[in-house]
C-alpha cells in the first residue's frame, strides 16, 4: 500500500461530501415548507375544529420537558421531550383552551420493540389520555402498557405537563415519576 | 491493473453518500415519514454493500493489516462526515458516528475478508461475496438485538 492508493477514497469522500452539502442546501427551503405543512396537518387533527394554521409561541417556563408551543384558536399543541425507558421520547400533545387533552401522538422514541414501542401504536393505551386535564396517573386512571411501566409513566408525565401548561397546575406525583 | 487495497473505502464513501442523499431527499419531500436512523445495523448494512461490491470488483485480492486499518479509518471519516453534510446525522455528533462507523466498517471488513478467504469464490461461485455479506448482516442483526 502506498500514498497513491489514498487518492481514490479521498476523492470519493470529497465528491460525495460536496454533492451532499449542495443537495442539502438546495433542499433546505423545500424541507422547511413541507415540514411546516405536514406538521400543521397532523396537529390539525389534535384539536377540535381541525385548525389549519398554528402560530409558534416562545416558551420560557420552568417545565424542561416542553420544547415548543404552537397555538391555534381553540387550544395548543405542545412538543414535549420526556425520558422514556430507553432514551428520550418526543411527543405532541393537543390541549384545548379549557385544559383538556384532545390529541396525543408519540413522534419519536427508542423504546423496546414489543413493549414500550406500543406507546406509539397502542390505541387503547393512548386513548385513555384523551379528556384528561392533568390528572393522568398510571395505576389509577391509566392502565400501563404491558411490561412498559416506565414508558407509560413517561407518556403520562408529558401529557400532564402539557395540560399543566394551560391550566397552570402542579402535576408532579408518584403516579408519573419513575423512582426505580 | 493492480487492485487498490483502499477501494473498499472509496466504495463505502459512494454507498454511504447515496444512502445519505436518499435520507436527505426523503426527509425534504416527506418530512413526517419515519426514515431509518443511522444506527449500528444500518452502518453494518451499508458497510457490507460496499464490501460486496469490492468482493466482485476485486475478487481474490487479499488485504494486509495496514490496509484494513486504513480502510477502517477512512470508513470512520465517511460515516462521520457524509451524514453531517447531508443533515442526516439526527443530532448525533459527527465524531460519535465516525468512531462507531469506523469500528463497524473495520470489523465487518476484517470478518468479510476472513470469510472470503475461506470459501470458494470466483466465476464458479458467483454468489459467494453476496452470500458471505448476507450471513454477516444476519449475525450483526442478532448481535445488535442482544446489545
Amino acid at each position: 500500500m502506498n500514498a497513491k492508493n489514498l487518492i481514490a477514497p479521498i476523492a470519493a469522500l470529497a465528491i460525495a461530501a460536496a454533492v451532499l452539502f449542495g443537495a442539502s442546501s438546495a433542499l433546505s427551503g423545500t424541507a422547511q415548507s413541507r415540514e411546516e405543512a405536514a406538521r400543521n396537518e397532523i396537529m390539525g387533527y389534535m384539536l377540535p375544529g381541525r385548525p389549519a394554521s398554528f402560530t409558534e409561541e416562545p416558551y420560557d417556563g420552568e417545565d424542561e420537558s416542553i420544547r415548543r408551543v404552537f397555538k391555534a384558536e381553540d387550544g395548543y399543541v405542545l412538543e414535549l421531550e420526556t425520558a422514556g425507558y430507553a432514551g428520550p421520547m418526543m411527543l405532541w400533545v393537543g390541549v384545548t383552551n379549557e385544559g383538556r387533552v384532545s390529541g396525543l401522538t408519540v413522534r419519536d422514541h427508542g423504546e423496546t420493540f414489543g413493549l414500550g414501542r406500543g406507546a406509539q401504536t397502542d390505541v387503547p393505551f393512548l386513548i385513555q389520555f384523551i379528556g384528561t386535564s392533568g390528572e393522568a396517573a398510571v395505576g389509577e386512571n391509566i392502565d400501563a402498557l404491558t411490561g412498559a411501566t416506565v414508558t407509560s409513566k413517561a407518556v403520562a408525565r408529558a401529557v400532564n405537563s402539557a395540560a399543566a401548561f394551560v391550566t397552570g397546575a402542579d402535576v408532579s406525583s408518584g403516579a408519573t415519576e419513575w423512582e426505580g | 491493473m493492480k487492485h487498490n487495497p483502499l477501494n473498499r473505502a472509496a466504495l463505502l464513501a459512494a454507498v454511504v453518500g447515496l444512502a445519505c442523499l436518499g435520507l436527505s431527499v426523503g426527509g425534504a419531500l416527506a418530512p413526517m415519514a419515519i426514515l431509518p436512523k443511522l444506527d449500528l445495523p444500518l452502518m453494518l448494512g451499508l458497510s457490507l454493500i460496499a464490501l460486496t461490491l469490492d468482493g466482485y470488483l476485486g475478487a481474490g485480492s487479499k488485504l494486509s493489516w495496514p490496509a484494513l486499518l486504513a480502510n477502517a479509518a477512512l470508513g470512520g471519516i465517511a460515516f462521520g462526515l457524509l451524514p453531517w453534510c447531508a443533515g442526516a446525522a439526527g443530532g448525533t455528533p459527527a465524531w460519535v458516528l465516525g468512531l462507531a462507523g469506523g469500528a463497524v466498517f473495520g470489523t465487518a471488513s476484517l470478518l468479510y475478508t476472513a470469510a472470503l478467504e475461506r470459501i470458494a469464490t470466483g466465476p464458479k461461485a458467483p454468489l459467494a461475496p453476496a452470500g458471505a455479506a448476507l450471513m454477516l448482516f444476519l449475525a450483526g442483526q442478532c448481535l445488535s438485538g442482544l446489545l
